[in-house]
């Protein structure tokens, strides 16, 4: 091979490799998170919740009692 | 050695801008929209998400005294052989045999009956207990009427009263008044919890008997247990 590119050119082509990098990464770097083809995966379709209700601590047949007053004044017969 | 000439480095430039836009490419749209493989998922089959939740078993005493204030029988329109019965659900006062000095709040329409309200989060079974109407009066009088210290619970659905929401779910143990005897009566065996039908009351009946005096004061204990 007898010719060769003159150093402008390379110099041309790497300053166009630095902009393209720099402007993938910056394109990249804006979008928001996504997650594709969570669908299409074939994983999982059912999630499962399950409750379970405790009995409350300590209880096992009287849970509590609540306490009021009957009150009166007879006074004597009119 | 040569040193690497600038055709060489222009093509190695080349090289990197290629594998610079492709990255970003896919970068872009999704491994997986490109090349249509699975990147990635999750290994178990389901996810699960638990809540437990804990049994709360508790009512509260929305009004926890019935006062029937101070009175006095009204002996020129009853007879020494009649007692005179006063409860905690009249509207007018019992003019026929008792008068009021005061009542609960100087209005005999303040006697209220216990009213009761299902607090936690579970159905209960109900009791009462209180003690006779032999030892809530002590003095049981002179007179030959039927000394009497009564109980009657209603709900919005039954009961001698039927006022409120429908907080018995099931039938109430009695709708009739029922002396109390100093053991655990039955009153509602499924008391509701959901707010809308979560309360009921339980009125007091006294028959004053001819020669009765003092102040009575007595005790009433509302005892819940937890129903499955």
């Amino acid at each position: 091979m007898d010719y060769d590119i003159s150093k402008r050119t390379v110099m041309v082509l790497l300053v166009l490799t630095l902009v393209v990098s720099i402007i993938g990464t910056w394109t990249i770097l804006s979008q928001p998170t996504t997650i594709y083809r969570t669908i299409e995966m074939g994983g999982p379709s059912a999630g499962e919740v399950s409750v379970s209700i405790s009995p409350a601590e300590g209880v096992e047949d009287l849970a509590s009692e609540s306490e009021g007053i009957v009150s009166i004044d007879i006074q004597k017969e009119v | 050695m040569d040193e690497i000439s600038n055709k060489t480095l222009a093509t190695l430039l080349v090289v990197a801008i290629v594998i610079s836009l492709t990255g970003t490419f896919f970068a872009m749209r999704g491994v997986s929209q490109v090349t249509n493989i699975v990147s990635g998922h999750a290994v178990g089959g389901q996810g699960t998400a638990q809540v437990n939740i804990s049994q709360v078993v508790e009512i509260s005493l929305v009004n926890d005294a019935v006062n029937f204030g101070t009175g006095s029988r009204n002996g020129s329109v009853v007879n020494s052989d009649t007692e005179c019965n006063i409860t905690s659900n009249q509207t007018t006062a019992p003019t026929n045999c008792w008068q009021y000095t005061s009542a609960g709040n100087d209005n005999f329409d303040a006697v209220q009956p216990f009213h009761l309200e299902n607090i936690g989060n579970t159905f209960v079974n109900l009791t009462i207990n209180s003690t006779n109407y032999s030892n809530y009066f002590g003095d049981l009088g002179t007179g030959t009427g039927t000394p009497r210290y009564m109980w009657t619970p209603s709900d919005g659905n039954e009961g001698t009263f039927t006022q409120g929401e429908n907080g018995c779910t099931a039938s109430l143990s009695t709708t009739a008044w029922t002396n109390f005897d100093e053991t655990e009566q039955n009153v509602c065996p499924r008391f509701n919890f959901e707010n809308a039908n979560d309360e009921m009351f339980v009125d007091i009946l006294l028959g004053i008997n001819h020669g009765m005096e003092g102040v009575k004061n007595e005790n009433v204990v509302f005892f819940i247990y937890r129903v499955d």
